[in-house]
């Protein structure tokens, strides 16, 4: 229907329609596709949220006597970068902690200073050779004197994420920030519907050239971003910039209380409204868009779903759980995003942004991996459970924890299923209250178990945090197949 | 309902256990004790004044007689509106109505309602909201 070519036609004559995608929701609703697509040229999008997989690389010029930082030690205000590169060339990642302030401050407060034109202390060791002689050299900088300093972010406009809760009865600090116990608050990430990814998700108009806005800077697509994952709708772009152009209000160093140190980092997609296939997808609605909502108080990869949602439902700042309605916040500023949506469009109405043709498309077929390495299993460390049945006679039972010198039996029903468990100590209860069957001594509640494939660090962990002595290990059905336990864990963990 | 928070300090030679009682007979004024801790030193009375500003400043009045330390919430904690990227991230963590987010998804803070749980003190990313100490 319409050619990015003739959409660069009408930025230039000045006649170009460009909407926000906040805007671009309603006009698809009111008008449909069709007419959206002959109306609307081009849509702005927006994010201003934590990254992780973002960084710079840095040129500082040669020294007199030249100095090869390149297989040395560079540190930037303290903060270690990476020197594995040539001479003088350094990449600096956000998430970095410095030497002296640990979370305090970090690669993506050095990449906040650079943008700001702040003065930057360098210090550098070097692998000396006959050429490159220095060894040590200290100075300052600021991104004025640098040859080039080019953001490049791995993984930017990441699409996907889930949502974090936390079931347990204690604080816990995640990625998230501090996740309130028994469910005291939902955080989340993304600004939803306005987000890029999800207004193309079939990456029609968005490939390796697109020109994106990246804090203030005119930025490029690179390829598929790390983690992309299309198929799950959790696509990423590799994206650079140009960091002497950047505008610091979207460039903020982060501190995550107990995690460590991130970048706010904020970026704008033109999508060319080339058809109406490409409308009906801007279209999209926060409530159109899921989200899962997990507890991160499990520490393992895959947590437990504690409710599927959407983003109509975070984004309205409480989210039912239960019985209660649990006060939700993102992580992204949605302030922020929708203000670099109306900067993009004004430049693109004021002629100062063109839109560009992809080289190459974006691969829709690549899916994410999980990191493969060896674990250790519950399974592997498990020894064979003591049992008994909850109708056997307590002194029977002791008689064979006596003989095979065993504190902590499991009593499971005539199918191996679990009932409970028996410690010595309930053994010695006993003794004053006077009971003599397995069933009226034994803990039923509450019995904390592990799964065989569960990874041991897991299963000490529940072993160190309900302080019990022992985890029965069971199956999907409740079959107890064996029992880990402290000493056994801890002898094959080191 | 107007109403304003304030924390008062006692140092413990000056406190009377019934200081409060006589205040609110005395003004004629609610005040509802939200936190009281104390300190080898001091105690430390956090709490609600329920009155518009100038009886509310009598009753201030009345506690510095008493030898208290009156400072009002809005003097000691501070929220930075420039450094905040109004991520949100402290709103969910609020225990009261404190830290709302508006229409125009700006962070808007209101120390009248704070319990000084420091939650969003101790979490946010970019310091923007900070306690300045009693």
């Amino acid at each position: 229907m319409k050619s990015i070519e003739e959409i660069n036609e009408k930025i230039k004559s000045g006649d170009v329609v460009v909407v926000t995608a906040l805007e671009m929701k309603d006009i698809v609703a009111e008008k449909g596709p069709e007419k959206a697509a002959k109306e609307v040229d081009v849509v702005t999008t927006g994010t201003f949220g934590m990254t992780t997989s973002s960084g710079a690389f840095l040129n500082f010029g040669h020294s007199d006597p030249q100095i090869k930082m390149g297989g040395g030690e560079v540190l930037l205000n303290d903060v270690p970068a990476y020197a594995g590169l040539g001479s003088v060339d350094v990449y600096i990642g956000v998430t970095q902690l410095s030497k002296v302030h640990r979370i305090e401050y970090g690669g993506a407060h050095v990449v906040e200073d650079l943008v700001n034109g702040k003065t930057i202390r360098l210090k550098a060791y070097g692998s000396p050779t006959y050429c490159h002689p220095t060894r040590e050299i200290e100075g300052e900088f600021t991104i004025n004197d640098l040859n080039q300093a080019v953001m490049v972010n791995p993984r930017m406009f990441y699409q996907r994420y889930s949502a974090g809760t936390n079931s347990s009865e204690k604080s816990i600090h995640t990625y998230l920030g501090e996740l309130l116990p028994n469910f005291g608050n939902v955080v989340y990430f993304s600004t939803g519907a306005i987000s890029p990814l999800y207004n193309d998700p079939n990456y029609e108009t968005i490939g390796v050239g697109t020109r994106v806005f990246l804090a203030g800077a005119v930025g490029y697509v690179m390829g598929e971003g790390t983690q992309h994952n299309p198929k799950a709708m959790s696509g990423s772009l590799m994206v650079k910039a140009d960091m002497k152009r950047m505008k610091p209000q979207y460039v903020k160093g982060a501190s995550i209380r107990d995690y460590g140190v991130a970048l706010f980092l904020g970026a704008g997609l033109p999508i060319p409204v080339l058809n109406s296939n490409i409308a009906k997808s801007c279209g999209i609605r926060d409530e159109e868009i899921k989200v899962n909502i997990y507890d991160y108080h499990i520490p393992t990869r895959v947590k437990p779903l504690v409710k599927k949602t959407d983003y109509k439902e975070l984004k309205s700042g409480k989210v039912v759980i239960g019985d209660r309605a649990v006060k939700s916040s993102s992580l992204s500023s949605m302030k922020i995003a929708v203000e670099i949506c109306r900067k993009l469009k004004e430049m693109i109405e004021k002629g100062e942004f063109f839109l560009t043709k992809p080289v190459e498309r974006i691969t829709t077929e690549s899916v994410m991996k999980p990191m493969k390495l060896s674990y250790v299993k519950a399974s592997d460390i498990m020894v064979p459970a003591v049992t008994c049945k909850p109708d056997d006679e307590l002194k029977d039972v002791e008689k064979v924890m006596l003989e095979k010198r065993e504190d902590y039996v499991v009593v499971v029903d005539g199918r191996g299923h679990l009932q409970g468990v028996l410690t010595s100590w309930d053994v010695a209860k006993s003794l004053v209250t006077g009971k003599n069957k397995v069933k009226d001594v034994m803990t039923a509640t509450n019995i904390r178990t592990s799964r065989k494939d569960e990874p041991i660090e897991v299963s000490m962990r529940k072993l160190e945090q309900y302080g019990v002595r022992g985890l029965p290990v069971v199956d999907d059905d409740g079959k107890v197949l064996g029992v880990i336990k402290m000493q056994s864990a801890k002898h094959k963990v080191k | 309902m107007m109403s304003k928070r304030v924390v008062v300090l006692f140092p413990v030679k000056e406190y009377e256990e019934s200081v409060i009682n006589e205040t609110v007979l005395k003004s004629g004024v609610v005040f509802n004790t939200i936190k009281k801790e104390v300190t080898p030193t001091h105690v430390r009375i956090m709490g609600e004044i329920k009155a518009g500003e100038e009886k509310a400043q009598e009753v201030m009045r009345i506690f510095k007689r008493r030898g208290g330390i009156v400072k009002e919430l809005g003097m000691i904690m501070k929220f930075d509106e420039a450094k905040c990227v109004a991520c949100g991230m402290c709103v969910s963590l609020c225990p009261t109505n404190a830290i709302v987010m508006n229409k125009d998804f700006s962070v808007k803070f209101d120390f009248d309602e704070c319990v000084l749980c420091m939650n969003c003190v101790n979490n946010c990313p970019l310091k923007a909201v900070v306690y300045l100490g009693d």
